[in-house]
């Protein structure tokens, strides 16, 4: 369609659409009729709310005539002779206020506060405050302050409300505009079922995208390895899976894993894991407010393709102190929280795992001739502490700590078997040997990060933020084949982030709340390799190379959160980021909108993400990044990766029961980094070392695409708490560098995923079981079997032919899980024991396949399995 | 009710995943031109069902192909002298530098490559070091566990797969002369040298710590003060004692000179339980390039 025709039918639509608003005529006519009288009938005829006290209108009556087409001005008319005036607050709402005999301006008020734990004093981030005549609300920040501006100065009756939490209804004086501190008190799942409005999770979220978990619910959830783990409890959220069956990172909406942001109070942590991925840094404890953002952000956020998790660390508790001392199968771990004095709190919290401790780290042994030892030290450990100092109501100063590693420390003889039938000692089965290998690797997160936040006026709150996040690992490798040969290798990676982040609430208006700020960070990455390969002692092959790379990435954004009706919300942002090096300035467009229908909430998001840093790793060579994230900035000639996400969402109680939400997503990314080669694993020696170069040769820029439906229902019955989530989705990827004609599925495509957990409490007793279904992840699947010969071989070598990367899909994946626990009181102890079965019907899952094509018979398969049962526990002790 | 049926189908289609595993017969091509010698022969074998026996021979043989190489815009005609096994009618030295193409066409596939013929490679010498006495060394069939695979980890054993033994080990350093211009792109050859003893009992050893081959370009090999290229390389010949006297085997040395197309081949071809060798060829599987070999056996005690 030409332009120009466009345009004119676009003005002819709007005409249209203004013809039939002028057409509307309004007839008022009353004669000294009671003013109130007088409003209700003209709310009813013209869909008009009025908001007023009845104090207001007591005594007051009206006389009226008007035709006409402009509703204020027959509420002037109807209001004429009074002492009141009417204003407009958004479409078709109207407030009454006195006129001011002075100056005839009424002063407007505003409604704002903090809203905290009634019991540790915590600031709650992102609590719902509603206005129900006004059918207005908003949400607190991350200091636990709201604010509603430009408000009539009336009494409103709101409710403030939080996951997790009994809801408070309360008359706030808008004339007055005091500093409300509103306290809300935790309750458990059993007052929870009992609770009609408070959600399991928020499916009615303010903000589209988000999802927002209680840390009590997080708990409650099972997962392995059995201790209360942020990072495995959220894979019972739809859309969101552990990339292995237990192992691996974060897989949201089908993207990869390290297309997620995961954020500890505000700063990067680049690898939050122990274990190889078992267990996460993120102890759900010690946090107090968790958000999910899932595809689209708020323009706050950026820096990654797919998901955003957002921990708040606790201030820790301001009223009295609390200690609480757990040990699992696995860990011990220890959280105090106390006041410190009247205007400080501070939480600490400590985790060690015990492994070690067990077999112990060295293993004295001896054959009677040579004595040697043998070491078997492996742990994960991590500290977190928070002091949060409040010199006053408007101002907080808090400090954040944090600090994780990984040690393994091995040397081992090659020939050892594990005989549990002999011996249950460890040292038992080893011996001195001169054929030995060393591993030596440490790797964990560095962070701190001084906070400062204040409100400045009413209408003003800022926060600024300093930080420090370093990654940093080493692996060394000695490795003793033959007496007279050896290798060595030393591998060094260390990332550090330094940024300054600044953001600023204003409240200008009722219907407008506005964000905007501004970050500045400053990344390293170095790494560095010493190799040496000693084959004979005449024949010795040295690498030496060193890999330093630092950027300056600049954003800013803004973003309004404006209220034009009732039932509508719209969320607008924008976000501009550079990096130096070379890549141009990027703006990125958020909108998020939700819609209340009343008995549903329609929701809506889409934006645009952009993120400067790729992780790579070398495909060769096992004497290095075995367990290191290597991340490298985008350059001139490495161009970020971008994305656009958009969803819409319905949710809807269908009964006080029930709770039902369905989300749809769709999502397009280009620009990352795909392996050139998708069979190449590390398995040689020598690679082609750490230069930026040489390792990028190993990639190839991809693009990738998913959509999908997520569904979530929650059921209340009695004290039975359930839900039930299904996820239907594809996800695919597509290689255009490689001549891909086509997309094939992601590494982590997954079909259909189903799961369903039940709780239950009796007493003392707590009960859950859960279940999972998935489909198989996709693998690649050779569809033919030939045969090739060399020049330097005699015989032609077999080769299966495998003409698409996953054109098949291992078998569908299922899992079942108990857990079953106790508690009771030892004076002012609350005592807990639980224990769990993780994958409970001991189903032995397919998580790889091997085909061997050596041999003249049929190509024979054979399948890798996952975790068989296990049997878990965890004993807690709470002061 | 409808609308419940519609949902419930879009559902079930988003989560609908099509596979594709079965595929056509497909042709096979096997052929190395060398330089100074005949045209080439040319194997053609076809692809077979993972279910199938894979037996080498009429069974897996391409017949009634109709087979032509050209060198020089000559264009020669082959003719099938055993199952899958063509041979030119007319016999034909090929130069150095030359560039062929293979037309094939069997059972409606048609399959068409080009190679140019690297220049001749010949060894200059071959020196062997063995050590006087075995050393203590690893007997390994399988060492390394993928940390990605972690949840496959037996509980039962490590099964490292590695057992210790005794070893002698061997070095080998060849030397051969570069009579062609190395510079630019026709100067882009790539190497291949490897060690093969002839021994009864082999350990996955060499390929892991030793180095009995390798591939690399050319022009990035060390020079000898007389210019030319020379590479070492260490293998393991495993013993049964501490004071075992080294088996006399035979050893054979080789030494190709390649187009990348072959470099390509033999980096892809190393691991054939995860992955296949690239292919040179236009609508089939295998390998068309040329090559330049020299070998040399000699007996070590």
């Amino acid at each position: 369609m030409a332009p120009k025709r466009r345009i004119a039918l676009l003005c002819s639509c709007w005409l249209l659409l203004v013809g039939a608003a002028q057409a509307q005529q309004i007839t008022v006519d009353f004669r000294d009729v009671a003013l109130r009288e007088a409003l209700e009938v003209f709310s009813t005829q013209e869909r008009v709310t009025f908001i007023f006290s009845e104090r207001q209108v007591r005594d007051l009556r009206s006389t009226c005539a008007y035709q006409g087409t402009v509703v204020g001005d027959a509420i002037a008319c109807i209001l004429q002779g009074t002492t009141l005036r009417a204003e407009r607050v958004r479409r078709r709402q109207y407030v009454l206020s006195s006129i001011s005999p002075a100056a005839h301006v009424v002063p407007l008020g505003m409604i704002r506060g903090f809203v905290t734990d009634a019991t540790s004093g915590e600031m709650l981030s992102g609590a719902n405050i509603y206005l129900a005549s006004m059918r207005l609300g908003t949400i607190t920040n991350s200091a636990g302050y709201f604010a509603l501006s430009h408000l009539p100065p009336v009494d409103y009756t709101v409710r403030i409300s939080y996951v997790g939490y009994a809801a408070v209804d309360t008359v706030m004086a808008a004339y007055a505009a005091p500093l409300s501190h509103i306290r809300l008190q935790r309750i458990t799942i059993v007052e929870q079922a009992q609770e009609v409005v408070a959600p399991l999770y928020e499916p009615l979220a303010v903000e589209p995208g988000v999802l927002r978990v209680p840390t009590g619910i997080l708990q409650r959830m099972p997962g392995f390895p059995g201790e209360a783990d942020l990072l495995n409890a959220l894979r019972w959220l739809p859309g969101v899976q552990r990339a292995g069956t237990s192992t691996s990172g974060l897989v949201v909406r089908g993207s990869a894993p390290d297309q997620n942001l995961y954020l500890l109070d505000g700063a990067p942590v680049y690898h939050p894991w122990h274990a190889f991925s078992l267990v996460s840094t993120f102890q759900s404890e010690k946090f107090k407010d968790v958000r999910l953002y899932r595809g689209s952000f708020p323009a706050e956020h950026g820096g990654r393709l797919s998901a955003v998790l957002d921990a708040e660390m606790k201030d820790g508790n301001r009223e009295e102190a609390t200690a609480a001392v757990a040990v699992g199968a696995f860990s011990g771990r220890f959280i105090l929280e106390t006041p410190l004095g009247d205007h400080s709190s501070a939480m600490f919290s400590v985790r060690r795992s015990y492994i070690d401790g067990v077999i112990g780290k060295t293993q004295p042994v001896s054959d009677g001739v040579v004595v040697d030892t043998m070491r078997t030290g492996y742990y994960f450990m991590d500290m977190s502490g928070k002091i949060t100092w409040r010199p006053s109501n408007r101002q907080r100063l808090s400090l954040s700590v944090y600090g994780g590693r990984d040690v393994l420390d091995l040397r081992l003889p090659f020939d050892i078997t594990l005989d549990f039938t002999s011996s249950l000692r460890f040292r038992d089965w080893l011996r001195p040997s001169e054929l030995f290998f060393e591993v030596d690797t440490h790797w964990g997160n560095y962070l701190v990060n001084a906070r400062y936040q204040y409100l400045h006026s009413n209408q003003l709150f800022v926060t600024a933020a300093l930080y420090s996040s370093s990654y940093v690992a080493r692996e060394s490798i000695y490795i003793q084949p033959v007496v007279s040969s050896s290798v060595m290798s030393r591998y060094h990676v260390n990332l550090h982030d330094a940024g300054l982040k600044l953001d600023v609430d204003y409240y200008p208006l009722l219907t407008h709340q506005v964000r905007t700020g501004l970050r500045v960070v400053r990344r390293i990455f170095n790494s560095k390799l010493d190799a040496e390969i000693r084959r004979t002692p005449g024949s010795v092959d040295n690498t030496n190379q060193e890999s330093r790379l630092s950027a300056v990435e600049l954003v800013g954004y803004i973003q309004d959160t404006w209220k034009p009706m009732a039932s509508l919300q719209v969320q607008l942002g924008l976000r501009g980021s550079i990096l130096s090096g070379g890549t141009r300035l990027v703006l990125d467009p958020r909108l998020g909108l939700r819609f209340d229908g009343g008995t549903f909430v329609l929701r809506a998001s889409g934006g645009a993400q952009v993120q400067y840093v790729h992780r790579i790793r070398d495909r060769y060579s096992f004497l290095y990044d075995l367990v290191s994230a290597r991340w490298v900035p985008a350059s001139g000639s490495l161009d970020p990766s971008r994305s656009i996400n958009m969803s819409v969402g319905v949710a809807a109680p269908f009964t006080q029961a029930i709770t039902w939400s369905l989300d749809a997503y769709w999502h397009t990314s280009n620009g990352i980094l795909l392996p050139t080669d998708e069979a190449r694993d590390k398995d040689g020696l020598e690679g082609p070392g750490i230069e930026l170069g040489t390792l990028l040769g190993q990639y190839s820029r991809g693009r990738a695409r998913a959509y999908g439906l997520e569904s979530m229902t929650r059921v209340r019955l009695g004290p039975w708490l359930s839900w039930i989530s299904y996820a239907a989705g594809r996800s695919f990827s597509r290689t255009p560098e490689l001549s891909d004609k086509s997309y094939r599925p992601a590494r982590y495509d997954v079909p259909q995923i189903f799961q369903a957990a039940i709780m239950r409490d009796v007493g003392r007793f707590t009960f859950s079981i859960s279940s999972v279904w998935r489909s198989g992840y996709p693998t690649t699947v050779p569809i033919a079997r030939y045969a090739v010969g060399d020049p330097l071989s005699e015989t032609p070598t077999r080769y299966l032919h495998r003409p698409r990367i996953n054109n098949g899909r291992l078998p569908a994946f299922f899992r079942l899980g108990f857990q079953a626990g106790y508690w009771f009181t030892v004076r002012t102890a609350r005592i807990s024991a639980q224990v769990q079965a993780y994958n409970l019907t001991n189903r032995r899952n397919v998580v790889g396949r091997e085909y061997y094509p050596e041999g003249d018979g049929p190509v024979l398969v054979e399948d890798r399995h996952g975790f068989p049962l296990i049997p878990l526990f965890e004993i807690k002790a709470e002061l | 009710m409808r609308p419940k049926i519609i949902a419930f189908l879009v559902l079930m289609s988003a989560g609908c995943d099509a596979v594709h595993q079965s595929s056509p017969t497909l042709l096979v091509v096997e052929s190395y031109v060398a330089s100074q010698e005949s045209l080439p022969v040319v194997h053609l074998r076809q692809t077979r069902p993972l279910g199938d026996p894979y037996v080498l021979g009429a069974s897996t043989a391409a017949a009634g192909a109709t087979v032509s190489v050209a060198m020089d815009s000559l264009w020669f005609d082959y003719a099938m002298d055993e199952p899958g096994v063509y041979e030119p009618l007319v016999d034909h030295l090929v130069l150095p530098q030359a560039e062929l193409s293979l037309d094939v066409a069997w059972q409606g596939q048609r399959a068409a490559a080009t190679t140019r013929v690297p220049p001749v490679l010949t060894l200059d010498s071959v020196l062997v070091v063995a050590g006087e006495e075995p050393v203590s060394g690893l007997i390994l069939d399988s060492l390394f566990i993928d940390p990605a695979q972690i949840d496959t980890i037996r509980f039962d054993s490590l099964r490292t797969g590695a057992s210790e033994g005794f070893v002698y080990l061997v070095e080998v350093t060849m030397q051969w002369r570069v009579d062609y211009a190395e510079e630019g792109l026709d100067g882009a050859y790539w190497v291949r040298t490897q060690l093969r003893p002839d021994l009864a009992d082999r350990t996955r050893l060499d390929e892991y710590f030793l180095r009995p081959e390798q591939l690399l370009k050319e022009r990035h090999i060390a020079r000898d003060a007389a210019g030319r290229r020379i590479w070492t390389g260490v293998y393991a010949v495993p013993v049964d004692a501490a004071d075992a006297p080294m088996p006399v085997h035979r050893l054979r040395v080789a030494l190709v000179r390649s187009t990348q197309a072959y470099a390509q081949f033999v980096s892809g071809s190393d691991n054939p339980r995860r992955r296949e060798p690239p292919t040179n060829i236009t609508g089939a599987l295998g390998i068309f390039a040329g090559v330049s070999v020299d070998s040399f056996s000699v007996v070590v005690q």
